[in-house]
């Protein structure tokens, strides 16, 4: 078994934490892999929702490490995808509930259970960033492609670097190539110049993200979106496959590259 | 990584200088830091030691774990800290300790030029660096991270945070840049704001003092 603990981080907030590691859990389970994914951003509890197993939780994650409960009892077993479980976050606590040992005593209890452990922080310009990462040996920094966004990563890359993880992996998340082109956003190269870590993917922006979200459905559970496929490929490459980049062309025959084709001046 | 680059001790003039390598996990410098106080022990007992963990952040558990397995029982004479992570620089100093290289007596400051830092590696946002002498980053200095230095600074790669040469007042200073793209720059008492429209944005540079002002020029070599 692989046993990785994974943290998947950001410098700003709201830029994809919650929305990649509940797709990338997904993809992993349903490749096969058994996963748990922790909510510990702790106080602001969302991962179930956007697993959608919010009204199956019972302990969270503080139980658990208060010896309230046993960590078995608080793993939600998700119904849709075998071999995927939440280990659930407190709702009423502070982001200072968990001491960093204590996260990482429990990422190891994990670890001998399962391949994967996600673990979904808060950002990292705020505290109890440190203590969710505590027990990870690898860490994903999601951002998006501008420049405050981008600035916030760096911060938390060279942390991470300072914490001793590694490999440390970049997602570029909800990428619009329009918007590159009309030089409003940085695209992915200038991201990458500045940041200087290896990308494991980008994921356009895509409106399927948000349905998903409401419906407590990931994506990757079914559907061949865009945003689902960058997903699915990610969760590949994390096993180590190859799997080439995403780029604008491959994805020409879906709706929403034709739409960007279009922006571009390409023909059909 | 083998143990052997672990943990090196380096001689830094009459002192010892400490690196631990910034990708060791946390278990493993525990481990090494045993081992090099056991196995070094005739090196370190009575050493001014100079503690080198380069990107590495420091915080209560790890600064427990240095003093209680090499500080206290190896019998060294710890001198100074190091870490360019702003948050643990200043944990250090709250705490009491020096921080970054010692500084030199007025005695030996005369007789001997400072020694330059050549650092190779950039430094990202919240990251500083902090030298009496001489600075070179063979790197880049990214927004958001910081050097300052009594002397010269020269960055081989882009700039876009914030140097301030000659921080001890040397309006001598100059600043040499491969990239630049920095908004501010600082040389000695002055501070100088770049204009992301000047035709030499991006390109090699090289900043000084001119009178009153502050000078950039396009550099070629
Ligand atoms: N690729 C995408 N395309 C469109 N919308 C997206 C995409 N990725 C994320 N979003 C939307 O952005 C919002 C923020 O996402 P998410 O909650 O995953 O961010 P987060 O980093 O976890 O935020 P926080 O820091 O608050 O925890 C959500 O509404 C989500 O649906
Ligand atoms: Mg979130």
């Amino acid at each position: 078994m692989i046993q990785r603990v994974i943290v998947l981080t950001s410098g700003k907030g709201g830029v994809g934490k919650t929305t990649t590691t509940a797709n990338l859990a997904v993809a992993l389970a349903r490749g096969g892999h058994k996963v748990v994914a922790i909510d510990a951003d702790i106080g602001l509890r969302n991962l179930d929702v956007v697993l959608g197993l919010e009204n199956r939780i019972v302990y969270s994650l503080v139980d658990v490490i208060e010896g309230s409960c046993r960590l078995k009892q608080a793993l939600v077993k998700d119904k849709r995808v075998e071999n995927l479980f939440l280990l659930p976050a407190a709702q009423t606590r502070t982001k200072d509930a968990v001491k960093p040992e204590q996260m990482k005593a429990l990422c190891d209890e994990l670890r001998e259970d399962f391949d994967f452990v996600l673990v979904d922080s808060p950002a990292g310009i705020e505290g109890g960033f440190q203590n969710a990462a505590s027990g990870a040996d690898e860490a994903l920094v999601v951002s998006t492609p501008d420049m405050s966004a981008v600035r916030d990563a760096d911060r938390i890359i060279g942390m991470l670097e300072s914490l001793g993880k590694s490999p440390i992996r970049l997602i570029v998340n909800r990428l619009r190539p329009n918007m590159v082109r009309e030089g409003n956003m940085l695209d992915v190269s200038d991201v990458l110049d500045i940041l200087a870590i290896d990308l494991i993917g980008v994921v356009p922006e895509d409106d399927n993200v948000v349905t998903s979200t409401n419906k407590g459905e990931p994506l990757t559970l079914n559907s061949t979106s865009p945003a689902a496929r960058a997903f699915d490929n990610i969760s590949r490459r994390l096993i180590g496959e190859e799997v080439p980049l995403l780029d604008v062309e491959s994805l020409a025959s879906t709706g929403f590259m034709a739409r960007i084709r279009r922006a571009f001046g390409f023909k059909g | 990584m083998s143990s052997e680059e672990a943990i090196l001790l380096r001689s830094n003039g009459s002192d010892l200088r400490l690196i631990v390598a910034e990708g060791l996990s946390r278990e493993r410098i525990e481990g090494e830091l045993t081992r090099v106080a056991s196995e070094a022990q005739s090196l370190l007992r009575d050493a001014g030691v100079i503690l080198d963990f380069q990107g590495r952040s420091i915080d209560a558990s790890m600064l427990r774990c240095v003093l209680e397995r090499l500080v206290w029982p190896s019998g060294m004479k710890l001198l100074s800290w190091m870490t360019l992570d702003v948050a643990s620089q200043e944990f250090l100093r709250r705490s009491g300790f020096v921080v970054g290289q010692p500084k030199r007596e007025a005695s030996r400051r005369k007789s001997s030029p400072p020694p330059s830092c050549l650092l190779f590696r950039s430094l990202r946002s919240g990251q500083r660096l902090e030298h009496e002498g001489d600075v070179v980053v063979v790197g880049h200095v990214n927004d958001g991270a910081e050097v300052f230095a009594s002397g010269n600074i020269s960055v081989w790669g882009r700039l876009q945070g914030i140097v301030h040469a000659g921080y001890e007042g040397d309006d001598g200073a100059r600043v040499i840049v491969a990239h630049m793209e920095a908004l501010q720059v600082r040389i000695g008492r002055r501070v100088s704001y770049m204009d992301r429209g000047a035709p030499w944005w991006g390109s090699p540079v090289l900043i000084r003092v001119d009178g009153e002002s502050v000078l950039v020029e396009e550099f070629v070599i």
